[in-house]
């Protein structure tokens, strides 16, 4: 059945050899790749107990037991932001024609407080007041903010879709030369997480999301709607340091601005003051 | 005989996503046929080579793509051998996103390989055939073609020395063509 012409074309031996070196290479490397999406399957086995009130790393189990059991920790701890750190995220946005920067800095403990850039426009979360930086006038705008804030940290939320079965890995591929999992989640009041998230499968740190906006306020006349690609150029936990702490500080990172409080909007229905959730809110990426 | 022979292509494509060997059988039944495709439609052996090593990397890239009809996989192969040939001739160069992607280095041809690539694609008797072909064509015709395929020459160019107008060179480098095209069939 063989055709043995090519056996005395040196060629042709040589580059069977080179095929078959090159072809185990991407067999090994789909094998990893298998894996890291087997264990990103297994995270989603180990969150759904955790909900289900079992207890997979609990004593007496076997030595079989024990390994498994060691397995599925380190596969936890790796879906499972450190605490007493200063998360950084630096994306590029793009929606139709469109592109934008955004960074974001911020404290994983109580009161969660950050400092945020979206385009022109930086702002910051003390724990008790939003500001805002005027570069025109070197001003910051600080206004009373009652509201507590969350942690916003993506791979904590893409951990609990994953473990509700909001969130489903598809697939692997590669970005950039990163060997990253497709993700398709399907959060209902998160931006972020309705549509394609690609995660590194060694961090599940995200690398980059799509994501189809309806109607998303683009700071324009009128609403955005589109394909929106999220590359995020960093995605770190940077140690509590004094120096990491001023990232989260408008007025560490503009010591001569002047600081003025501006008036709290009022309700004219009421006379009282009101909360403007715009203000209150973290501006999303 | 070794028990891969007893196998099907499909067979093998599918086992070479833990058998790399599996893969190598079926480069053994199929190597040839592809060097021979490409050096006769090239006439350049280091082409061949090239094209040939680009073919097969993709063929293993996308093996999960072939759909078994049952029928040997040489066609699904030569699919992609015309896929390249194609590309490469557009592009004057010939594609390597299937080598990078396998890391593959790339081969030197060597004397003996390109003496045994030209035995291969029959490349003398081919080009005998082509010389006894042009050698039929009437004086007109011969030289049209000789000017624009031979000479890579512009039409305007082939018209202006023919003292003919482009238009009427064109057809008589296509008629020419399809002569030479026509004795070359089996």
């Amino acid at each position: 059945m063989n055709d043995t012409r090519h056996l005395d074309i040196p060629y042709l031996t040589a580059l069977r050899e080179e095929l078959l070196r090159g072809a185990a290479r991407s067999n090994r490397r789909r094998r990893r790749m298998l894996l890291a999406s087997r264990i990103a399957v297994l995270a989603v086995a180990i969150a759904g107990a955790a909900t289900a009130g079992f207890s997979l790393l609990g004593g007496g189990a076997s030595g079989t037991q024990n390994a498994d059991a060691a397995v599925l920790q380190h596969v936890r701890l790796a879906v499972t932001p450190p605490a007493g750190v200063v998360l950084h995220e630096k994306t590029i946005n793009t929606l139709g024609g469109l592109q934008w920067g955004y960074e974001f800095w911020q404290r994983s403990d109580p009161p969660y407080s950050y400092r945020v850039i979206k385009g022109p426009t930086e702002a910051a979360f003390t724990g008790s007041t939003i500001e805002t930086y005027d570069p025109a006038t070197n001003t910051i705008s600080a206004q009373p903010d009652p509201q507590p804030k969350l942690y916003d940290d993506p791979v904590a939320k893409l951990r609990e879709l994953l473990a509700k079965g909001d969130a489903q890995v598809i697939g692997t591929t590669t970005i950039d030369g990163r060997d990253v999992l497709k993700i398709v989640a399907h959060s209902s009041n998160d931006m972020l997480f309705n549509g394609t998230i690609y995660v590194d499968t060694k961090s599940y740190r995200p690398v980059l999301a799509e994501i189809q906006q309806n109607a998303y306020d683009c700071g324009h006349s009128s609403p955005c709607s589109g394909l929106e690609r999220i590359r995020f150029l960093a995605y770190e936990y940077l140690p509590a340091t004094a120096d990491t702490l001023r990232l989260v500080s408008l007025e560490a990172q503009h010591p001569g601005a002047s600081v003025a409080a501006a008036p709290a909007p009022t309700d004219t229905s009421t006379g009282q003051t009101a909360t403007t959730p715009q203000a209150s809110s973290k501006p999303t990426g | 005989m070794h028990p891969d022979e007893s196998r099907t292509d499909a067979e093998l494509l599918k086992a070479s996503a833990h058998d790399v060997e599996a893969f190598g059988r079926f480069y053994d039944r199929h190597a040839a046929a592809v060097a021979a495709f490409f050096v006769r439609r090239t006439g350049c052996p280091h082409l061949a080579a090239d094209l040939t090593a680009e073919t097969f990397a993709a063929a293993f890239v996308s093996r999960r793509r072939y759909r078994d009809t049952g029928a040997p996989a040489l066609a699904w192969l030569l699919g992609i051998a015309r896929h390249q040939l194609g590309t490469a001739l557009r592009q004057e160069q010939v594609e390597q996103r299937a080598r990078r992607r396998l890391g593959l280095e790339r081969i030197e041809l060597d004397d003996r390989s390109l003496a045994r690539l030209e035995e291969l694609g029959e490349l003398a008797e081919l080009r005998l055939a082509i010389e006894e072909a042009l050698a039929r064509l009437t004086p007109g015709v011969a030289e049209a073609v000789s000017l624009r395929v031979l000479g890579d020459l512009p039409y305007a160019e082939v018209a202006r020395r023919l003292g003919c107008s482009e238009g009427a060179a064109r057809v008589r480098v296509a008629r020419g063509l399809n002569a030479i095209a026509d004795s070359l069939e089996p």
